[in-house]
């Protein structure tokens, strides 16, 4: 997930212009997702993911980062939050009740972690609901002022552990963490 | 050489950018997390020696007068400046109370008699600052945990601010120091 030091992850309009990527980052990224075979998303963003990812490898423009994600997009097991989309996609599977149990049957039939990639919608639901276990985030280096927050209602007090921390060149810091449970 | 003059914002919060809990409790700021990679935390007295002035809120003034009844006065024989239109009691000679406007503050008190001035709260007096472009750096440093609730450190600010990080240090004890100069 990318924030502003502020704790937003997007503007109140979902404005993601301010959120620095750049071939450090994407290579890093690229790094641990490709040991992931299970990503998360909302409807929202599932549906900007499938509209560009698909076939963004194929295109004459496309960056090695580009063919490398197209690729992944296009293998790994999709799951999304969403109480409209119906069951039926090719590798997607779709989450409309029961969260808890959803999930953890997700998390067992897995051989991976499950990454959440941005959703903030869905990130508010699992965090409510304990489902998170780890924070992957990169800190923009940018006081947005106003937002959609990752952190909302959280209902009780969560204790985390940081795993690390690193610094890109671009201003961004990445932090690490599992929550203590 | 003289360094030129620098307001810091500091803050220490939770991971979702709470700064107190609603009942002012202090006992959170106690981690259990082990960062093996993490520095020692460094004797504070060399690095806190170099600030000759503190800034604050009222309620942050407040806390910090309830607070030294069980821990002292933390911080120390510094010159610290009270923003705040209420007729506060004063505890302590280095303490002065200031109302009006900030720029003033900044530009006719401080910057002639101080170099390296720390804005340590709270929330509203900081949003003040970044808003009206008054502080050079922000350094934050983040606990490992989240609150849920509480006083926001960023309450939303409403402008966007652009900064540049300098530094970043995780400590054994999970926290991680984000040091940011504010673009002007």
């Amino acid at each position: 997930m990318h924030i502003s030091l502020d704790g937003f992850v997007a503007g109140p309009n979902g404005e993601m212009g301010w959120i620095k990527v750049d071939e450090q980052i994407f290579d890093h990224v690229g790094k641990r997702i490709s040991q992931t075979d299970t990503a998360l998303y909302g409807r929202v963003t599932y549906q900007m993911m499938e509209s560009y990812w698909p076939a963004a490898g194929k295109k004459a423009s496309a960056s090695k980062h580009d063919i490398e994600h197209s690729s992944w997009y296009n293998k790994v097991r999709k799951v999304v939050l969403s109480k409209t989309m119906k069951d039926g996609l090719t590798n997607t599977k779709i989450i409309s009740d029961n969260l808890p149990d959803r999930i953890n049957e997700v998390k067992q039939s897995g051989n991976s972690e499950i990454l959440l990639f941005g959703s903030p919608t869905a990130a508010h639901s699992l965090i409510q609901q304990n489902l998170i276990d780890g924070y992957w985030l990169f800190v923009n280096p940018i006081i947005l002022g106003q937002g959609i927050p990752l952190f909302e209602d959280v209902k009780e007090k969560i204790k985390l552990n940081l795993l690390n921390t690193r610094q890109f060149t671009s201003g961004v810091t990445e932090l690490n963490y599992t929550v203590d449970k | 050489m003289t360094d030129p003059f620098k307001l810091t914002i500091h803050m220490v919060s939770s991971l979702d950018g709470y700064i107190a809990k609603k009942d002012n409790s202090v006992s959170w700021f106690e981690t259990t997390d082990n960062y093996e990679r993490g520095v020692v935390e460094q004797d504070p007295g060399e690095f806190l020696k170099k600030i000759d002035s503190y800034v604050m809120g009222s309620r942050t003034y407040e806390h910090a007068v309830e607070l030294s009844k069980s821990y002292g006065w933390v911080y120390g024989d510094v010159p610290t400046i009270v923003v705040t239109h209420r007729d506060l009691p004063i505890e302590r000679p280095n303490i002065e109370l200031y109302s009006g406007d900030l720029s003033k503050l900044v530009t006719e008190r401080l910057k002639p008699n101080y170099r390296n001035v720390w804005l340590v709260g709270g929330a509203s007096l900081t949003k003040d600052f970044i808003r009206l472009h008054l502080a050079d750096e922000i350094r934050q440093t983040i606990l490992p945990i989240l609150l849920g609730s509480g006083t926001a450190f960023y309450d939303q600010v409403g402008i966007e601010q652009t900064l540049h990080l300098k530094d970043v240090k995780a400590y054994k004890s999970g926290m991680v120091e984000l040091c940011y100069e504010i673009k002007k």
